[in-house]
C-alpha cells in the first residue's frame, strides 16, 4: 500500500490540529511539540499504516477479508480506532 | 502626555480583513480572537487616527496573543504602519512601510495563556511617517513561511493590540 503525497498528509494534519483546537481545555488541548514534529509524527502515521496494510488485512476474519472492498476496510480500522479514543481504551 | 501613554487600542473585531490572506474571526471561550494560520502568513488590519497628544516619540505596538493548542516553538509577528493622512495615500492601493518583526522565541507553555510581545518602530519612515491627527492603517501578520523563527503548531490566536508612545 502506498503513501499519501505531502499535500494529503498535510491535510491529516489540519484536521487533526482542527479537532485539538475543538477540545474546551485540559491537558488533551496542550500540543508540547513543534510544527515540524507534528508533520515528522503524521508522516510515521501513515508511513505505518502503509508497512502495516497487509498484516491488518490478515487479521480481518473472513468472510470480511474476502467480501470488503478496501475502502470499507479502512473506515473499519478509522472508526474502531476513534472509538477507542472515545471509550478512553 | 508622551512616553509610555497609550495612543491607540485595536479590538479583534476591529479587523478589515485583506482580501487574501486573511486572518479569521474566531470566538475561544467566549473571547474574540484572530485565528492566524502555521503554515500560510495570514494578515489582520486596523485602522485608527493617531492621537493629537502624540509627542513623536515613535512608537511600541503591543501584540496580545495565545496559541490555540501549541506549547512549545516560536512564532513571529510582522507590524507595518501605512499613511492615510491629509493627501499623502491614495487609497485605491496599498502603502505600508517596510514590517518591523517580534521574533517571539517561545510561546506559553500552556496553550490559553495570553502572552503580550512587543516591538518599536522609529518616528517618521518605520511609522510610514504617520503624524498627530491623521488616519492610518496597521497590518499584523504573522510569518510561518520564516521557518526559523515561526515553529509553533496550530493557530496563532490575536486578541488585542495596543499602540504605545515609545
Amino acid at each position: 500500500m502506498a503513501v499519501m503525497n505531502a499535500a494529503d498528509r498535510e491535510v491529516a494534519r489540519k484536521r487533526f490540529l482542527e479537532e485539538i483546537a475543538n477540545i474546551p481545555a485540559g491537558v488533551e488541548k496542550q500540543l508540547g511539540i513543534t510544527k515540524a514534529e507534528l508533520v515528522a509524527a503524521v508522516n510515521a502515521t501513515d508511513q505505518w499504516i502503509s508497512d502495516n496494510a497487509a498484516a491488518f488485512n490478515l487479521a480481518l476474519p473472513q468472510p470480511a477479508r474476502g467480501a470488503l472492498t478496501a475502502a470499507q476496510k479502512t473506515k473499519i480500522f478509522c472508526f474502531v480506532a476513534w472509538q477507542r479514543y472515545v471509550a478512553g481504551v | 502626555m508622551a512616553s509610555g501613554n497609550t495612543l491607540c487600542v485595536f479590538a479583534v473585531q476591529n479587523n478589515e480583513p485583506p482580501s487574501a490572506n486573511a486572518a479569521t474571526l474566531d470566538l475561544r471561550n467566549g473571547h474574540p480572537c484572530l485565528d492566524f494560520d502555521d503554515t500560510t502568513d495570514e494578515k489582520a488590519i486596523f485602522t485608527g487616527v493617531l492621537p493629537r497628544h502624540y509627542g513623536g516619540g515613535g512608537i511600541t505596538a503591543y501584540y496580545h496573543y495565545a496559541m490555540t493548542s501549541a506549547t512549545t516553538g516560536k512564532v513571529r509577528i510582522d507590524g507595518a504602519f501605512e499613511r492615510i493622512g491629509d493627501g499623502s495615500q491614495d487609497i485605491d492601493s496599498d502603502g505600508f512601510a517596510a514590517a518591523q518583526s517580534v521574533n517571539v522565541a517561545a510561546v506559553p507553555g500552556t496553550s490559553g495563556h495570553v502572552d503580550i510581545v512587543s516591538t518599536a518602530f522609529t518616528n517618521g519612515a518605520q511609522m510610514d511617517s504617520v503624524a498627530a491627527g491623521e488616519a492610518f492603517r496597521f497590518s499584523v501578520e504573522r510569518k510561518p513561511s520564516d521557518g526559523t523563527n515561526d515553529t509553533a503548531t496550530g493557530d496563532m490566536e490575536l486578541i488585542a493590540v495596543e499602540l504605545k508612545e515609545t
